[in-house]
């Protein structure tokens, strides 16, 4: 191997450490800081800590309602996901697969949904969920998240689906198997990494949404992951660094053992049918 | 005599198809938007409580509001700083880790980590990584005496807007970095090869291969993504609330503190539009500028007559 | 089975005419190929039988009836596409019976047919596995059986034999003779390669620039080609072309050009162009030791039981078959004849083949 070849190699493979350091090292700096007592965290500011203690997650499965965060943040995320995919599915096919008039300015309109900025969806949004007796309802948070997560989600599938050799609906068609058939027996098993990747998304864009949770869970028991935690380190004047650092640890925990084992999916999901 | 095409056979199909994602888009967007409107020409302080009919009144104490043309000015500095940054780097990244290495397989599967985890975390990690007194950061820095006193990252009206974008970058970046990765895997391997024999350098290849396929994700990513930095609000609020001073408040930040803190959601409200319309127009002229990379990323697979 | 009836079809793209007047009336039970260079117009006109195209004119039958507005799946045709388009999730026994199982039939009835087609194709032993599992020619296998499994009217195939290596091509196209002689289908075939239709077709279309340039028998075909297109597309080594005039020589009606002279055989006489296009065969000349038309030795080519020979005349370049042992080097002179009744004639201007009353 040529050495002028190896050394770039090596400064690439250096640089892209430091990117990964980046990115991954505040979640285990924030793993090994939940694991110090507040007192030696604002203290003291060694890297190696000195005691471990456990008593942040104590109080946080104790004390505060955090099994309960996570049990709503998991219905409303399974909801979520309920709604989009068929979405996702069904608008994807739609765009990627047939045609009629207007069907570019559709799908462009869908992504209008990221236009409005959200602070100030909040204020209508809560009136008109009022009339439709979604306040206060797992349900209408679901059905925000899926609104957002649902466009984007169909241009994911979209491109992943114009990946699949057209032979197999053409021959699909001439064998007489209807549309339905075709999408359901044919289409949607050919493109499950794809259809996986976009639920996973959704499902993050349920379980890290705030705005509107907080907007429409009016009682405490409804409360996902994301309020608790924010309530619970951003409502007080001295913040309690190991609690939060607990805090964040056990809301990030469920996204981090999803990718474990789902992980490798997302990415292959989403690479539009080029690594087969 | 011609008869209905393969595809377009299906219109009604295709459009019922789509149906249901459009009701949600009228439903979360479109009243909410005309409701957004009609309050902003009331004079409405709080939701539920009286008002009356004002007209333009709004609209007009907004423009002659300093703040809120400051606002207007932080925003569209928020967003060229994290829109292109973000963009430019998330390709930067996508690049290098695009092609095989040890552990390439790890990268792209948990680089995505910061994007999936609720705000909250990312403001808790971030908020104690630059606090001054136990921030890993200072302390790191002035133990390597690269600066004697603690640099207030959040409290430095100067810098506070730098810190920001950083943490708002690191949540986003790695989400575009995936797009990317997926882009980029979609070009055939034997472009790449066949420009090689061929003596085209990694620059070359680059310009000619990678961009023109790159172009209809950039695009879409370009636009979308411009309107996600435009709108964060999350990490703003969560960090600094708009502060120190108003050194943060873009204008999302500073429509919800006047509608929630300031009691006036016919004010806010007429802010939010007038952004709305700022982004509207942006969104149109980028759109229509580009339109060929939109309807590119949007065809159908076309008849391949062979 | 059915006859299939195409009459003035015409598709366009655009601007372009892909498929020009295409009309060609196939009977039950024949095997037709569609057979041209790239971009002919026949996997276009195919894909129109099936219905994956629409017609810009034109209509095609099926039996009796008329099927331009029927979707595909409404035609009782099945297609074998080049890429097999095998529905890689589901194993061979269930892309053998999916059709079948989507038309409503009943599991007994479709067990029986795909049991039976496997057979027929060899595949009962990899019912369970997947496509990716199979090898090319097993995969093309399941294509066809596929197609088999539904009896439609006519079977419509593109190019199924191009993703096989040669040998398996050989193999399989025996096979595919034998099997669709049979069943007695009616095939509508398309390929490009020649050898593949003049083996294959019971009757070949010939296409160009989206028309049919010629319809016949392969035998037809290849000994009276209706032009210059079909006479140098059909048989191989291709054939040779020289443009000559027609001189008096001795008053002899004489082709001529440059140092080649070949005198006009009696039957045909009658010819009064001033120039025509002459065609001859690399397999109808013959080296003589006297008395022959000369010409330099450039490329000598072994095929194996017989040698290709470039011989330079003048400016041109034509090609002969030798026997293998002959021995024969690069740089020689030697002496050739042409068998005067295989001689073609082409109009110098329209390149339409020139034939008389009687033989040629």
């Amino acid at each position: 191997m040529n050495s002028s070849i190896s050394a770039i190699s090596i400064l690439r493979f250096l640089i892209i450490l430091l990117i990964m350091f980046i990115f991954l090292a505040p979640f285990l700096w924030i793993f090994l800081a939940s694991f110090r007592p507040n007192m030696e965290l604002v203290r003291n500011q060694t890297l190696i800590p000195q005691n471990l203690t456990i008593e942040n997650y104590v109080s946080l499965f104790t004390k505060s309602s955090y099994w309960q965060w996570v049990i709503n943040s998991t219905i409303v995320s399974f909801y979520t996901v309920v709604l989009s995919l068929p979405m996702i599915v069904a608008g994807a096919y739609s765009v990627y697969r047939t045609q009629y008039r207007g069907r570019n300015v559709l799908s462009l309109f869908l992504l209008s949904v990221y236009i409005f900025p959200t602070a100030l969806l909040v204020v209508p949004i809560f009136k008109i969920f009022s009339g439709l007796a979604l306040v206060d309802s797992h349900l209408g948070c679901a059905l925000m998240n899926t609104a957002f997560a649902v466009p984007f989600g169909i241009w994911l599938l979209q491109a992943f689906l114009k990946s699949l050799p057209p032979e197999l609906e053409e021959a699909a068609a001439v064998d007489g198997i209807g549309r339905i058939r075709t999408l359901f027996q044919i289409i949607i098993p050919q493109a499950a990494p794809g259809i996986i990747a976009i639920a996973m998304f959704a499902f993050i864009v349920s379980w890290t949404e705030y705005l509107f949770a907080m907007t429409l869970l009016l009682s405490n028991d409804l409360h996902t992951l994301p309020i608790g935690l924010t309530g619970i380190v951003f409502g007080q004047y001295r913040v309690n660094w190991g609690f939060a650092a607990a805090g964040a640890v056990g809301s990030a925990l469920p996204v981090f053992i999803l990718f474990l084992i789902v992980g490798r999916w997302f990415i292959r999901g989403i690479s539009a049918g080029a690594i087969k | 005599m011609s008869q209905q095409d393969f595809k377009s056979r299906d219109s009604k199909l295709g459009l019922f198809l789509v149906l249901p994602p459009v009701l949600l888009v009228i439903l979360v967007v479109i009243l909410p938007i005309l409701s957004g409107v009609q309050i902003s020409f009331t004079s409405q302080r709080v939701v539920g409580s009286e008002y009356e009919m004002v007209g333009l009144k709004n609209y007009l104490d907004l423009f002659g509001d300093k703040n809120f043309i400051a606002s207007l000015g932080r925003s569209a500095v928020w967003v060229l700083a994290n829109g292109f940054f973000q963009t430019f780097v998330a390709l930067l990244i996508a690049l290098l880790i695009n092609q095989p290495f040890k552990g390439q397989n790890f990268a792209r599967t948990w680089i995505i980590l910061p994007w999936a985890v609720p705000a909250a975390v990312t403001a808790i990690l971030w908020r104690w990584m630059f606090d001054a007194t136990s921030g890993i950061i200072n302390t790191s820095m002035m133990g390597l005496g690269m600066i004697e006193k603690p640099a207030l990252f959040l409290a430095n009206p100067e810098i506070a807007g730098i810190s920001l974008t950083f943490v708002n970058s690191w949540r986003y970046v790695p989400f575009l970095t995936i797009i990317f990765l997926a882009s980029l895997a979609s070009v055939p391997e034997e472009e790449y090869e066949a420009a090689r024999v061929d003596g085209a350098g990694v620059w070359l290849q680059f310009k000619s291969i990678t961009i023109p396929n790159l172009l209809p994700t950039l695009t879409v990513l370009g636009l979308v993504g411009t309107l996600w930095a435009s709108n964060v609000f999350d990490i703003i609020w969560m960090m600094t609330r708009g502060g120190p001073g108003v050194s943060t408040t873009t204008v999302p930040v500073l429509m919800y503190d006047t509608a929630f803190y300031g009691y006036n959601i016919s004010k806010a409200s007429a802010g939010a539009i007038i952004f709305l319309f700022i982004l509207i127009i942006f969104a149109l002229v980028f759109i229509i500028l580009n339109r060929r990379q939109f309807i590119m990323a949007n065809e159908t697979f076309k008849d391949l007559s062979k | 089975m059915a006859s299939v009836s195409l009459t003035h079809l015409n598709k366009e793209f655009g601007n372009t005419l892909a498929v020009k007047n295409v009309s060609v009336d196939i009977a039950d039970g024949e095997f037709l190929v569609f057979v041209g260079p790239s971009g002919c117009g026949k996997t276009t006109t195919l894909r129109m039988v099936a219905g994956l195209e629409s017609l810009s004119d034109g209509e095609i039958r099926i039996g009796d009836r008329i099927v331009n507005h029927l979707p595909p799946g409404d035609r009782d045709v099945a297609m074998v596409f080049q890429n097999y388009a095998l529905y890689s999730h589901m194993t061979v026994e269930k892309n053998l019976g999916f059709a079948l199982k989507a038309r409503g039939l009943d599991g007994e009835e479709i067990e029986k047919r795909v049991l039976r087609v496997a057979k027929m194709l060899d595949l009962q032993e990899m019912m369970d596995r997947k496509p990716r599992q199979l090898s090319g020619g097993q995969r093309q296998r399941v294509a066809l059986g596929r197609a088999i499994v539904r009896k439609p009217q006519a079977f419509l195939m593109d190019e199924p034999l191009s993703n096989l290596d040669a040998l398996l091509r050989l193999q399989t196209r025996k096979e595919l003779i034998e099997l669709t002689g049979g069943l007695k289908s009616t095939v509508i075939y398309v390929t490009h390669d020649q050898v593949e239709a003049m083996t294959m077709g019971h009757r070949l279309a010939v296409m160009n620039k989206g028309e049919v340039v010629q319809l016949d028998t392969p035998e037809n075909i290849f000994s009276r080609p209706s032009s210059r297109f079909v006479a140098e597309f059909i048989g191989s080594p291709p054939m040779n072309f020289l443009e000559v005039d027609i001189i008096e020589r001795n008053k002899k009606k004489t082709f001529q050009q440059d140092s080649f002279e070949l005198p006009v055989p009696d039957f045909l006489r009658a010819l009064d162009e001033k120039s025509v296009i002459l065609g001859f065969r690399p397999n109808d000349l013959e080296l003589v030791s006297r008395g022959g038309i000369s010409g330099t030795v450039s490329v000598v080519e072994t095929l194996g039981s017989e040698k290709l020979v470039y011989l330079k005349l003048g400016e041109r370049t034509i090609s002969l078959l030798v026997p293998s042992a002959e021995k024969i080097n690069s740089g020689e002179t030697v002496l050739f004849k042409i068998k005067p009744e295989s001689l073609h004639l082409f109009n110098i201007s329209n390149e339409a083949r020139i034939s008389f009353d009687g033989s040629v």
